[in-house]
């Protein structure tokens, strides 16, 4: 099988609080899937991916993502990304931010102006593409993160809780884009703990407790025939987990 | 190269929206207003003070007074131009002092940087963006502001003093090394801390005392000190030494161009070092 993300052994330990956040994490993610990375509050999600990015880094292990190593400049040309609750360059309005982001991309120039049109398009954006992001709601805002994030049409697409923050409406158009995109045969990356969005997307999922890989596989492997909801799952996986940890 | 400079640019146009640069531009043009009226009011108060002069218990004949009113009038706006040197400096070191503590920690905080890194872009090209718009905003304020000085001294005085000459390129390698200090510390500390350090942290004081111990092994570590730490002293902009020098009289001392491009190379090897550790830094930081 062909992996899209691969991790061995990754760790973090943050030096000033010295909390072990992500413990020696063995993560096979397929290419061509979508991949539900579950997991309570604090679990270890973000810092993980952070770490695949290069935003920070492992203190000890390694991984590949789409074949190069973590954070490299390789792969993260074929990488699109959107972080959980981060703020944009908020100088920019969102057509002058996609021009600026693609260029950092080393998007052919010409084809920047056109691909923002697109993607804007794609993200419902097309109207308030010329003002300034700083008056966007919440909800335009994390689609504007989503339309950048596309904005490459990159191989890997890597989602921190992309439906988080928005209202019913907001989370129905965004898992809509999210089929679309799932379509394509990308792979995506979601970090979520929003468990009904994440069985409707993903093929597979994993379930992250206290920094460890505690479960992993497709949700029919995982649940089976047995009845229980994906909810009901992850319930008894992180609480039986976490009574063995203690 | 591409993506530094695409990152320059891209904070330049962040400055010019978030009116950084007009804030400090204003400031500099009230200065000037300010200086302009106190020009314009110096000559009747010196006249009007040499009026009612008393030697020997005479008021000097009109003829008398003339060439010290000259005399007064002269070293009275080289005074003004002095200030207003200092002036142009202070603000200058402020802006390099905020937009160098500013840059990096405002895009961790804020968590746009996670949007810069997750694209090709290394923590190296970050920084060296974030430096080379700073360079840039410094060069021409010093370029503008310098070009103001001289345009004044000349006018004013009649003549350029070496400072004037000079202060183009060493007001610039002042806030060069000032700027390179604070986004260094700025890696490791909260902003306004940074700033404050970046501001006291000197070496001039030890460059003064290494001058009164001479030719002596004290004298030789104080001087060493003075250069490790950022040395101003070798940037003398519109320096009051030199105002005091040119006011009695006395020749004003020249600096030859070997010694300018020795002053200019150490500006530049010191700030270097200062990007190079915040670059090392920076490629270690956690940028959560």
């Amino acid at each position: 099988m062909n992996y899209a993300i691969e991790t061995e052994k990754l760790t973090k330990i943050y030096q000033n609080s010295k909390v072990k956040a992500v413990d020696r994490q063995d993560l096979k993610v397929p290419s061509g899937e979508v991949f539900g990375y579950l997991g309570p509050n604090g679990a270890g999600k973000t810092t993980t991916i952070y770490m695949l990015l290069g935003i920070l880094k492992p203190t000890s292990g390694d991984g590949k993502i789409l074949g190069k190593p973590l954070g490299s400049r390789e792969a993260k040309e074929r990488i699109g990304f959107l972080p959980e609750s981060a703020t944009m360059h908020l100088h920019h309005s969102g057509y002058s931010l996609l021009n600026y982001y693609g260029s950092l991309l080393n998007m052919d120039p010409g084809k920047i102006k056109d691909r923002a049109e697109q993607v804007l398009e794609i993200a419902g954006l097309s109207k308030a593409m010329h003002q300034n992001i700083e008056t966007y709601s919440k909800g335009m805002m994390q689609r504007l993160g989503i339309a950048q994030a596309i904005l490459n049409n990159p191989d890997l697409l890597i989602l921190d809780e992309p439906t988080a923050n928005l209202d019913p409406i907001g989370r129905k158009e965004v898992k809509d884009l999210l089929m679309s995109i799932r379509e394509s045969g990308k792979t995506i990356f979601i970090s979520s703990h929003i468990l009904s969005d994440i069985e409707q997307l993903c093929d597979r999922i994993a379930i992250l407790n206290e920094g460890k890989l505690v479960r992993s596989g497709t949700i029919a492997e995982l649940i089976g025939d047995s009845g229980t909801t994906l909810e009901d799952f992850f319930y008894q996986t992180v609480k039986g987990d976490s009574h063995e940890g203690s | 190269m591409r993506v530094v400079s695409i990152i320059a640019r891209d904070t330049l146009l962040e400055l010019s929206k978030r009116k950084v640069l007009l804030a400090i531009l204003i400031t500099v043009a009230l200065t000037a207003v300010l200086f302009i009226v106190a020009v314009s009011v110096m000559p009747s108060v010196v006249e009007r003070m040499a009026g009612q002069m008393i030697i020997n218990g005479n008021r000097p004949a009109p003829d008398q007074i003339a060439p010290l009113v000259i005399q007064l009038k002269k070293q009275g706006c080289n005074l003004l131009v002095t200030i207003f040197s200092g002036v142009i400096e202070l603000l200058g070191t402020l802006l390099a002092l905020i937009m160098c503590v500013t840059f990096l920690p405002a895009e961790i905080e804020r968590g746009s940087i996670k949007f810069l890194i997750s694209k090709p872009v290394s923590r190296l090209e970050v920084v060296a963006g974030k430096w080379a718009a700073a360079c840039t905003v410094l060069l021409c304020y010093s370029a503008v502001t310098s070009i103001l000085q001289i345009i004044a001294s000349l006018y004013l005085t009649g003549a350029i003093i070496p400072d004037d000459i000079h202060a183009i390129p060493f007001l610039f390698f002042k806030l060069l090394i000032r700027g390179s200090v604070a986004m260094f510390l700025s890696i490791a500390m909260k902003p306004i801390l940074a700033a404050v350090l970046a501001f006291f942290i000197s070496g001039d004081i030890f460059g003064f005392f290494a001058g009164i111990a001479g030719d002596s092994a004290s004298g030789y570590i104080l001087a060493a000190i003075s250069y490790l730490l950022p040395n101003y002293s070798i940037f003398p902009v519109r320096s009051f030494l030199n105002f005091l020098a040119s006011a009695m009289g006395a020749a004003v001392q020249e600096i030859s161009i070997f010694s300018m491009a020795a002053r200019g190379a150490y500006a530049i090897f010191y700030s270097a070092v200062m990007i190079y550790l915040t670059i090392t830094w920076f490629n270690k930081k956690d940028l959560t």
